[in-house]
């Protein structure tokens, strides 16, 4: 009982992560139409501005991570994306690729290939004991932090002016245009969110892998992209909804498959992708974003 | 007015070009050191794969991320039918009878991992080519996936995340060379196709196309058919030329450097294809001086890998932002007005349609 | 020479398309529609904007699917196939967009519709040759086909399709954006093509001088009905039709309709607000707007009519700033409008509603007022016109917390109008309000408008409704093909004998089906 029980917290922590993952890549995605492959490179670089300033006092260290990850973000738009805001899917496609590999390459020339240990907040590897499970304490602070910043998203985005003008672009970027919204400003704060999103999401994996590499942000990005194509590419609850399924799905697959295909669970969730690409394209929320008319 | 020309020599003008150019290259570089004899043989193998990739991306205007995936299989089943028969026991213990104790000659084995990379389009192109736009090119990544999961698992058939060596090292630059002629000639022989033909009228247009009896899905399907052919013998001339087949080199640098050298040349034609391979090893390889630290006078420049990459993907992104149609900008190497002159005095007509006709 | 199989069998070869019936996003687009395309003979398919012709056309072809009824060739049915077997079965359509292969050349895009025919590359390559040169465009194979000019790219379309040797072609709006002569000499193409290709053709337009001249027969869709199906003649003398396209109440022989207020008598002129002068717009090598002059004074209800195509939008999108003009001025205020980004313009006190709602779905009712306050500097009094707006109509207080996706299309309408004017514009565009609602809805929405308009509020409206702009707005200019043909005080109009010739372009349809 107490392992299924374990179980159902695994899966709703690594389903919360996942959700954010898939949130950065599914906001990007529903206002510019631009899947963002860097985003896992904004967590590379969370976990590296981490190794870099990890002597420094807690809450400093939390600000200057958190602001150089934002920075980036926000770097990021505007000189790699905004030349490109009118380009057609296929070439924000490769754009994004490109600033990926750059800035994993960059990593690569300026700290090396060597791992880099995580030690920031290494006290969390101890486990409390909470209803009769042992929990790593690193667990309850990941899902506090999830469903902190996920709250706090609904709630930028329902309650203040500018959540709603970002919501109406993602809706319909031309009507908010004509209604006045400004697409900049929409645009790089959807950028900076993001961001916020993606160091929270290198805090929390970077201490449960512990270490940081310049191609750490490869497995999250790709997790991420699945779940925002899953749940459906350009709707936010989509988004969430197939973060939580995919780790959910993840969580099963590793418990329930045989030992000897365990690793094979990479093709079998890209097999289920590509099942949902067939059959329902546009994801489990149903959006416009993929559809084309005559 | 009588029937229309066919198009006859200067339709082949650019082939001709492109071929001159490569043979150019090999020989001139016999006369230079070996290591960039290396390069070069690199460069041509790139050719054959980047080429080959065009054949279904260039013709399709589908994004295909994928296709690094039939390099894998082109490389492993190479592998399978020429490591020799006494070598395999220790590189691949587990490996079946059939495959143990068969070792092929280098072309047969080559054909037949062609033809394997070109199965595994058939059975993932199905149910892909059905799909569109960004669907299509997540698809297509899908399939990258599943490729290199299965191949650095399958540890019986493939020695998994380790290496596998032992293969003949048979590519020189004559035979890369070989290769990429007879694919840059298919690949202009399959847009003169009707197949080929009906395809890049999809990639105009896919309504206007679909109401002009175009099967959409079905052509693009004999293109990524041919495509995985090429680019899995490209796989194995990569395999030969190394000595070893790493899972891991099948995967996203791979992809990431072929879809960089056909947008820097321009997806749009075959003579961007060829033009993309050879700037984009170049620049590498002048990066790659450069990483080995450089004294520019004023500064010197510490030793870094990682270096051409970055400059790889910097210019990648200013191609995109200032010429996104590449260099070629989508046409073929244009017929010289000499000879087209000539040409035009005979009756020629002077093609100015992307496809050379 | 013949062109393939078309030959000069004729025959009484004939397409059925059956009690046809289609919905999509909620809308019925077409509902128990039949039509008979007989070989050998051109049927007209006319109707206002929104009616379903296009979409009827995509039912033929196989892009659209049918909830009900079926489409058959000569008794054989081909509904549920796909579009290149449609193709085989000998349907070739030509598009309002021409939707050539842009980088193939116009030889190329003739021969590929060769193929469906024979597999002969020399032979298609012949044939293309042949069309073209029989469409005027002989010289021109061997240009990339996006270097046509427009009208230029409209005849190899006809080309194209008729290499496909078909036996029924379907024909969408081949003149739009054609100036007269070019008009003129489509009519001619189509005429040669009945004659010669024996091929039966069915005919989209709103130039209805091409319609009438050109069609044995001509068909009328509403709303997605068949509403009279007749010759041209029969067409042109039916009440109905006429009802269709120009509104509620014939507007030559009545007053304007009863339930709406007549314009008081103009008072006395007051400072204009918008100047437009000598504005032209382009798409490319279209040009959909030619030397319009119009002008709005302050606080006037100014409406433009004309039929589809004519450019109505074009030039709202100009004075909105949605499109950069290519000729002419544009002033607010006396102060020309400063050509900024799209956002930038609802600052300048331009808002548009546009054609088609548009309203943000997944946001509630509130939330959209709210995106529409996004340009208010002024927070708390953006806040006091929300609370006002839904004051005045409570029907969007009472849907405030309801996703706008949900509402009604009249509601839809609503909601876009408050939205446009939560953020305090000095004019307000309209696109098209009636577009897609009944009647009585668009009695609401027009109801609306005139307590707007009675608040002070400067409209400028496009309608397709030529009898309800007229009751509505104090002057209407009629805009066809891009020009400015007839201005002046509504109830003028309304009663001038020249308004349906401005509008359709001749002296009544009966002169021109005679």
């Amino acid at each position: 009982m107490s392992a299924v029980l374990q179980h159902v917290v695994d899966m709703v922590s690594v389903g919360g992560l996942y959700a954010l993952m898939a949130l950065g890549i599914g906001l990007i995605f529903g206002i510019m139409r631009l899947i963002n492959f860097a985003h896992g490179e904004l967590i590379m670089v969370g976990g590296y501005a981490t190794w870099l300033v990890v002597d420094l006092p807690g809450v400093a260290v939390i600000v200057l991570t958190l602001a150089i990850v934002v920075l980036f973000a926000i770097g990021m738009e505007r000189i790699a994306f905004r030349p490109l805001r009118d380009a057609s899917p296929a070439t924000l496609l490769v754009a994004a690729f490109a600033v990926s590999y750059f800035l994993q390459n960059l990593a690569l020339v300026m700290f090396g290939g060597r791992p880099k240990p995580f030690t920031f907040a290494d006290t969390l590897i101890e486990q409390v004991t909470i209803a009769g499970l042992r929990i790593p304490q690193l667990q309850v602070m990941s899902l506090v932090l999830t469903v902190l910043t996920l709250v706090g998203l609904a709630v930028i985005l329902k309650r203040t002016n500018i959540g709603v003008q970002m919501r109406a672009a993602a809706q319909d970027f031309r009507m908010a245009r004509l209604a006045g919204i400004r697409a900049n400003r929409v645009i790089a704060l959807a950028f900076l969110i993001s961001g916020v999103l993606a160091w929270v999401v290198s805090v929390v994996y970077a201490a449960q892998i512990g270490q940081i590499s310049p191609t750490m942000g490869l497995q999250p990005v790709i997790v991420g992209f699945v779940a925002t194509v899953i749940g459906g590419l350009g709707s936010l609850s989509g988004a969430v909804i197939g973060g939580f399924l995919v780790g959910s799905l993840t969580v099963a697959l590793q418990a329930l498959l045989p030992g000897d295909l365990r690793e094979f669970r990479d093709a079998f969730l890209f097999t289920g992708l590509l099942l949902v690409l067939l059959v329902r394209p546009s994801g489990i929320i149903a959006t416009r974003a993929l559809k084309e008319r005559v | 007015m009588a029937g229309a020309r066919s198009p006859g020599i200067t339709a082949w003008w650019p082939a001709l070009a492109l071929v001159l150019l490569l043979v150019a290259i090999t020989v001139l570089v016999g006369l230079a050191s070996p290591s960039l004899q290396r390069v070069a043989t690199e460069m041509l193998i790139r050719v054959v794969i980047v080429v080959g990739a065009y054949i279904f991306i260039g013709n399709s205007g589908v994004l295909s991320f994928g296709h690094v995936g039939f390099m894998a299989v082109g490389a492993y089943v190479t592998a399978w039918l020429t490591i020799p028969v006494a070598q395999k026991p220790f590189i691949l213990p587990d490996l079946p009878q059939f495959l143990a104790l068969t070792e092929l000659p280098v072309f047969p084995a080559s054909l037949a991992a062609g033809a394997a990379a070109a199965l595994v389009a058939l059975f993932f192109g199905i149910p892909l080519m059905r799909l569109s736009g960004i669907a299509a090119s997540i698809g297509t990544f899908a399939m990258l996936v599943i490729i290199q999961s299965v191949f650095s698992h399958w540890d019986e058939m493939t020695g998994g995340a380790s290496s596998l060596f032992g293969l003949p090292t048979y590519t020189t630059r004559w035979v890369a060379l070989g290769w990429a002629i007879a694919t840059i000639v298919a690949a202009f022989a399959y847009q003169h196709t009707r197949s080929g033909f009906r395809l890049r009228s999809s990639r105009e247009d896919p309504v206007a196309a679909a109401s002009f009896g175009v099967s959409i899905t079905r052509e693009r399907l004999v293109a990524f058919v041919i495509s995985a052919f090429f680019v899995g013998i490209g796989g194995v001339l990569q395999a030969h030329f190394l000595g070893i087949v790493v899972a891991d080199s099948f995967f996203l640098a791979s992809t990431f450097l072929v879809i960089a050298m056909l947008v820097v040349g321009g997806i749009g034609s075959v003579s961007g294809a060829v033009i993309g391979v050879v700037v984009v090893t170049v620049l590498g390889e002048m990066l790659r001086r450069a990483e080995g630290g450089i004294d520019l006078g004023v500064v010197a420049l510490p030793a870094r890998p990682g270096l051409r990459e970055v400059g790889l993907a910097a210019a990648l992104l200013v191609i995109l932002i200032f010429r996104p149609r590449g260099l070629m900008g989508g046409v073929e190497i244009p017929v010289p007005s000499i000879l087209g002159r000539s040409l035009a005095r005979r009756g020629a007509r002077i093609p100015t349609s992307e496809s050379g006709k | 020479m013949d062109a393939g199989s078309g030959g000069a069998e004729g025959g009484d070869s004939r397409l059925h398309a059956t009690d046809i019936s289609v919905s999509f996003d909620g809308i019925q687009a077409l509902r128990d529609v039949s039509i008979e395309i007989v070989r050998g003979q051109v049927l007209g398919l006319i109707g206002p904007n929104g009616a379903g012709k296009t979409t009827l056309v995509n039912v033929i072809t196989g892009f659209q699917k049918v909830d009900a009824g079926k489409v058959a060739v000569d008794g054989r049915d081909i509904t549920g196939t796909p579009p290149a077997a449609r193709c085989v079965a000998g349907i070739a359509r030509t598009f309002q967009a021409a939707r050539l292969f842009d980088r193939l050349s116009v030889t190329e895009n003739v021969e590929l519709a060769a193929l469906v025919t024979t597999s002969d590359r020399r032979a298609a390559r012949d044939l293309a040759a042949e069309l073209l040169d029989w469409v005027g465009l002989g010289s021109s194979g061997h240009l990339r086909a996006d270097q046509l000019p427009h009208g230029d790219k409209r005849l190899a379309g006809v080309a194209r399709a008729l290499a496909a040797s078909p036996r029924f072609l379907l024909m969408d709006e081949p003149a739009a954006g054609l100036n007269e002569s070019e008009a003129q000499d489509l009519i001619e193409v189509i005429g040669r093509v009945r004659e010669r290709f024996a091929c039966g053709v069915l005919l989209i337009e709103h130039n209805v001088p091409l319609i009438m001249a050109v069609s044995d027969r001509v068909h009328v869709l509403s709303e997605g009905r068949s509403l009279f199906e007749g010759t041209p003649r029969e067409v042109g003398g039916s009440a109905a039709v006429r009802h269709a396209y120009l509104g509620a109440g014939a507007v030559a022989a009545e007053a304007p309709a009863s339930g709406s207020v007549p314009p008081a008598a103009a008072p006395a002129p007051r400072k204009p607000l918008l100047e437009v002068s000598a504005l032209g717009v382009r798409y490319g090598t279209v040009e959909a707007v030619r030397n319009a002059t119009i002008q709005v004074e302050e606080g006037e209800c100014v409406a433009v009519v004309g039929p589809n195509g004519a450019g109505k939008s074009s030039l709202l999108h100009a004075i909105a700033g949605v499109v950069r003009p290519a000729a002419g001025t544009i002033r607010l205020n006396g102060a020309a409008l400063a050509r900024g980004s799209i956002e930038s313009m609802v600052g300048q006190g331009v808002s548009l509603v546009p054609e088609g709602r548009h309203v943000f779905a997944s946001l509630t009712v509130l939330e959209n007022l709210q995106a529409g306050a996004t340009r208010r500097t002024d927070a708390a009094a953006a806040r006091r016109d929300v609370e006002a707006l839904m004051d005045d109509f409570p029907a969007l207080r009472e849907r405030a917390a309801i996703p706008a996706g949900r509402l009604s299309g009249g509601e839809q309408q609503q909601l876009a109008i408050a939205r446009a004017l939560v953020a305090k514009p000095r004019l307000l565009l309209l696109d098209e309000p009636s577009l897609g609602l009944a009647p009585l809805v668009i009695d609401t929405v027009y109801d609306m408008l005139r307590r707007i308009h009675a608040a002070g509020m400067s409209i400028l409206l496009v309608e397709q409704d030529a009898a309800r702009a007229l009751g509505f707005a104090r002057r209407t200019y009629v805009l066809r093909s891009g020009s400015v043909v007839m201005a002046g005080a509504s109830a003028d109009l309304a009663r001038d004998p020249g308004f349906e010739h401005a509008y359709f372009g001749f002296d009544g349809v009966e002169a021109a089906a005679s």
